[in-house]
């Protein structure tokens, strides 16, 4: 092996092993946040609804102005319903709400809540954050009041890029080991079922892992967006993103109608509004952002129309430039907001695949040096053998566990929502010392837990809502009902691994005795 | 962190040997540990200041909007970092690795602020 080889295969190996966990747990989360509006479904049922023609922003506009006065947030921003989201669903800045145990903690969050698309009226609080819990897990582990967790995501992602160009350097023959399938031997067996998904979702996996990290550039390279401007800090954001604002004159106004506005703007477009963002609401300053729809097309457009709130006068028309546009383009590819099921799904399954190469090549790492570590006294095998083992098995146990406690905790408790994600870590730190206490039966067992709560999750959801399979599926709530079958997929899949897994463990018993 | 690459361990029979050995300039884990930090917080750095310079210079060259410049150039950045990063570890020579990677991290960031503001009191 040539020392650069060597190199390569040194940097597959280390950096896979140290940040292998963290990257297993934003693929997971990932995967599944191609559905999270469908997973809201099924968490939140008073949100079960069906969409109605029209919606009308005036009709929810009063109940918006609410929320905001009553936290004090300078702004609310509205998501218009859509098929897979029936509410409107408004974001707002607050110091509390049902996730938050310490409301005194400085700094605000962005708390969520939905109007009915009829009426505009407030719907009862869901006391959840639903699939978001998993979605903003994602891309910054779920910190909300704390910016910090996108930086550790982004580490993971610059890993997952070194790890996947290492990968294919660190091969001789590529082409050859790539049709390689040495199913008898445990440590070849998953080298090779390493390889072939490797490459297989080599396309996806580094786009997917690139375009995440351009999304957020303007975190990620704050220098060098500002440097160019000089003395003028903030001029890259006002150049190319926000080009309007203006602060509160402290009088109240009646504001006109949004309706009209939103009318406006989609003549513009020529294409419907997809979100309305409300600021300083009541006064004599308030003025709406108004972006398009982005569900008919992969780039994530956020061409802007600013209008003024109280005369419902267009104050400035924002488009993106050519780079930008292409920044949003790729944006897009990462975000996934379009309708096109069937590319949905290949996302979810390619994302998955993406879970497959991190865990296979964890099995690798052990395999071959299982025997070796046996011979030495080394602990290295049994450490990283509980790491693989919470962090694949274990990961996907807090996922479930966090939706069978979303169907058990009574609505009316107290920071319910906080209580859900207590029950997501809970489930998580008790499947990684389950691993590390029980090393020789861990995967079976998890994978046996898997099985049990994923039909739980199916039985309680029946159980407490009503909504069985049938009764989904008769109404057409394909979310509720994918959510449903997918857990029964899962679960099947996790049974029949459980049982061959116990019977491999009896053999080898079998065998020591 | 050298127990999987396998220096140091006394050499067992054939069939439990390495998988494979460590290259020799990863066997140091001091050495190892001023690459890591090279890579991962100075080839970052170096990157940043690479797309600051670019984007100076190249909205001061074709005069396009500078918001334009600097998008350009942080998509760039991107690929650059990982190509950096990677370098560090194949690198044989240390000092290389860490002159070449510092010094072009502050180098950079200081010429374009030096451009920027050089280009201030001209206007």
């Amino acid at each position: 092996m040539t020392p650069f080889r060597a190199s390569m295969h040194w940097l597959h190996t280390w950096v896979g092993i140290a940040l292998g966990t963290l990257l297993f747990a934003i693929f997971w989360t990932g995967s599944l946040s191609v559905f999270y509006k469908e997973i809201d479904r099924w968490m939140m049922p008073m949100t079960r609804l069906e969409l109605p023609a029209s919606v009308s922003l005036d009709a929810m506009r009063p109940a918006a102005d609410a929320l905001a006065h009553g936290t004090n947030s300078p702004h609310w921003k509205v998501y218009l319903p859509t098929a897979n989201e029936p509410v409107h669903n408004v974001i707002f800045q607050s110091k509390t709400d049902s996730a938050t145990l310490f409301p005194d903690a400085p700094g605000n969050i962005m708390a969520r809540r939905f109007l009915d698309p009829n009426t505009g009226d407030l719907l009862e609080d869901p006391g959840t954050l639903g699939g978001d819990f998993l979605y903003s897990f994602h891309f910054k582990l779920s910190m909300r009041r704390f910016p910090v967790g996108y930086y550790p995501v982004a580490l993971a992602g610059m890993a997952m890029l070194a790890l996947i160009v290492s990968g294919i350097l660190l091969h001789g023959r590529i082409i050859a080991n790539f049709f390689l399938f040495r199913r008898q031997k445990r440590a070849r067996a998953s080298l090779d079922l390493h390889n072939a998904v490797g490459i297989l979702g080599l396309p996806f996996h580094f786009l997917i892992t690139l375009t995440g990290l351009i999304f957020f550039y303007n975190l990620h390279y704050p220098l060098a967006l500002s440097i160019p401007y000089g003395e003028d800090a903030g001029g890259y954001n006002r150049e190319a993103i926000a080009a309007y604002a203006r602060p509160e004159a402290g009088i109240p106004a009646e504001p006109a109608s949004l309706d009209e506005m939103a009318a406006e703007a989609a003549r513009i477009w020529g294409r419907p509004v997809g979100t309305v963002r409300v600021y300083h609401p009541g006064d004599k300053n308030a003025y709406a952002l108004m972006m398009p729809r982005d569900d008919g097309a992969v780039s994530d457009v956020r061409d802007s129309l600013f209008f003024d709130v109280p005369s419902g006068k267009l104050l400035h028309n924002q488009v993106a430039k050519p780079a930008l546009a292409t920044e949003r383009f790729i944006a897009g590819l990462h975000l996934i907001h379009f309708r096109h099921w069937p590319v949905r799904w290949l996302y979810f399954l390619l994302g998955l695949s993406g879970c497959v190469l991190i865990a296979t090549g964890f099995l690798f790492w052990l395999e071959s040096r299982r025997k070796r570590h046996a011979a030495l006294g080394l602990q290295g095998v049994r450490f990283v053998e509980g790491l693989t083992v919470g962090s694949t098995t274990g990961v996907i146990i807090a996922t479930l566990g966090y939706l069978v406690a979303n169907r058990l905790l009574p609505s009316t408790m107290p920071v319910r929502a906080a209580a859900e994600i207590g029950c997501f870590y809970f489930g998580w730190l008790a499947a990684y010392a389950h691993a590390w206490l029980r090393p020789g039966s861990a995967w079976y067992e998890q994978a046996r837990t898997i099985a049990v709560l994923a039909v739980a999750a199916v039985v309680l959801n029946a159980a407490t809502t009503g909504d069985h399979l049938l009764r989904t599926i008769a109404r057409g709530d394909w979310a509720v009902a994918g959510v449903d079958m997918m857990l029964l997929v899962g679960a099947g899949i996790a049974a029949v691994s459980a049982r061959a897994l116990s019977h491999r463990q009896i053999a080898k018993v079998r065998q020591v005795a | 962190m050298r127990s999987g690459a396998g220096a140091g361990v006394p050499s067992a029979s054939l069939s439990y040997a390495v998988p494979h050995p460590a290259p020799d300039h990863l066997q140091n884990p001091w050495a190892i540990a001023v690459r890591v930090v090279t890579a991962a917080v100075g080839s970052y750095f170096a990157s940043s200041g690479l797309a600051a310079l670019g984007a100076v210079i190249l909205a001061f060259a074709t005069g396009i909007e500078r918001s334009e410049a600097v998008m350009v150039n942080v998509l760039a950045a991107f690929l650059t970092y990982l190509i950096m990063a990677m370098w560090a570890f194949c690198e044989r020579r240390l000092p290389v690795v860490v002159i070449a990677i510092w010094l072009g991290a502050i180098a950079t960031h200081a010429l374009a602020v030096f451009l920027v503001s050089l280009a201030a009191a001209t206007a």
